[in-house]
């Protein structure tokens, strides 16, 4: 295997994503654990590859090998783009999913000492569906980077 | 009514235009304009009231957009108090206005800027003004301009025309750190 220094497509979650469409057409129906985890891995998986393009383009971030970036600079970069309905999109049901326990629930995306928007999410397999959507648009425009 | 007190300087506001002249006989302060399906409705608003519109019929001929640069310059003109109180009726705490102020995570006359671009020169309104921190470190990651109805096709388009128009006259500052929100495209219905 080629390190990912030299290989950034090493971490291209297209087949990922690919994998995850192909459960969501399965009869099974899926269970609220695997749609937690998938959204999270899909999140997080976009934001490796980001952070794998960005670093082979020279950009460098915090860590002994200066490859560990900050979430702030993945949305930058996506929001600069127009990507803002994929980034928001992806971003708040991974966090709903990761640190909300309630189903729906209701996720308040400050952490400030006063009241900020307060989002309904229910994650379910129709959320996972424009979740996905919403990850192909950014992985399209990352497989261009 | 107000409608009948109004500068007739106003009932030729062009899409785009900003008045900040004249509204001391009638104690207001700010007065801008939006679109609403065709129609040019200045918003008037003062210190203490909440902001209120009346209607004025749309003159085609007069029809231009301002750019973004004419309305950050007409706002450099103004003290921040009072580009705060153009923003207080997005946000539900002036705090969210003064946290961004006071930390320059985006120059506050910048946002008021897109605020008022957008509902100037495009057919949707800003409803709110929110701050979106990540929930494992508290930082903030952008602040979030959320607009009344549109849908999820909507927004992609919406995001890709305001933020290619941020870019172009140089406020990319601007364009990576607001993220523009349809809340309701996020409603999903189960299938």
């Amino acid at each position: 295997m080629q390190p990912s220094i030299t290989d950034p497509e090493r971490l291209n979650p297209r087949g990922l994503l690919e994998h995850f469409n192909r459960i969501m057409k399965g009869k099974t129906a899926l269970n609220e654990v695997v749609l937690r985890r998938i959204i999270s891995a899909i999140y997080l998986s976009l934001f490796n590859y980001w952070s794998l393009k960005n670093y082979h383009k020279g950009a460098r971030g915090e860590g002994p090998l200066q490859d560990s970036f900050w979430y702030a600079s993945f949305h930058e970069d996506l929001l600069k783009r127009g990507l803002d309905h994929a980034i928001y999109t992806i971003y708040l049901y991974r966090v709903a999913a990761d640190h909300y326990v309630l189903n729906p629930t209701k996720v308040a995306l400050t952490s400030k000492p006063w009241k900020g928007k307060e989002m309904d999410v229910e994650i379910s397999e129709e959320a996972l569906k424009r979740v996905l959507e919403a990850a192909c648009d950014i992985l399209n425009m990352l497989e261009q980077y | 009514m107000l409608s009948t007190n109004v500068p007739s300087y106003y009932e030729s506001l062009n899409v785009g235009d900003m008045g900040f002249t004249n509204l001391e006989p009638f104690q207001l302060n700010y007065a801008t304009a939006q679109v609403l399906r065709g129609v040019v409705a200045p918003q008037y608003m003062d210190a203490v009231s909440e902001p209120f519109s009346i209607r004025l019929e749309f003159r085609e001929s007069s029809w231009h957009l301002q750019s973004l640069h004419q309305l950050y310059k007409s706002l450099k003109e103004l003290e921040m108090r009072e580009v705060i109180s153009l923003l207080e009726a997005y946000v539900e705490s002036k705090d969210v206005l003064e946290y961004i102020a006071r930390t320059e995570f985006l120059d506050i006359r910048k946002l008021a800027m897109l605020v008022v671009w957008i509902n100037s020169s495009l057919n949707v309104n800003v409803s709110s003004i929110g701050i979106v921190d990540d929930p494992e470190m508290g930082e903030t990651q952008f602040i979030a301009v959320y607009l009344n109805e549109c849908g999820w096709e909507e927004w992609k388009v919406l995001s890709k025309t305001i933020k290619s128009q941020l870019v172009s006259e140089g406020f990319s500052d601007v364009a990576g750190r607001v993220a523009i929100v349809c809340s309701q495209a996020l409603q999903i219905q189960r299938g």
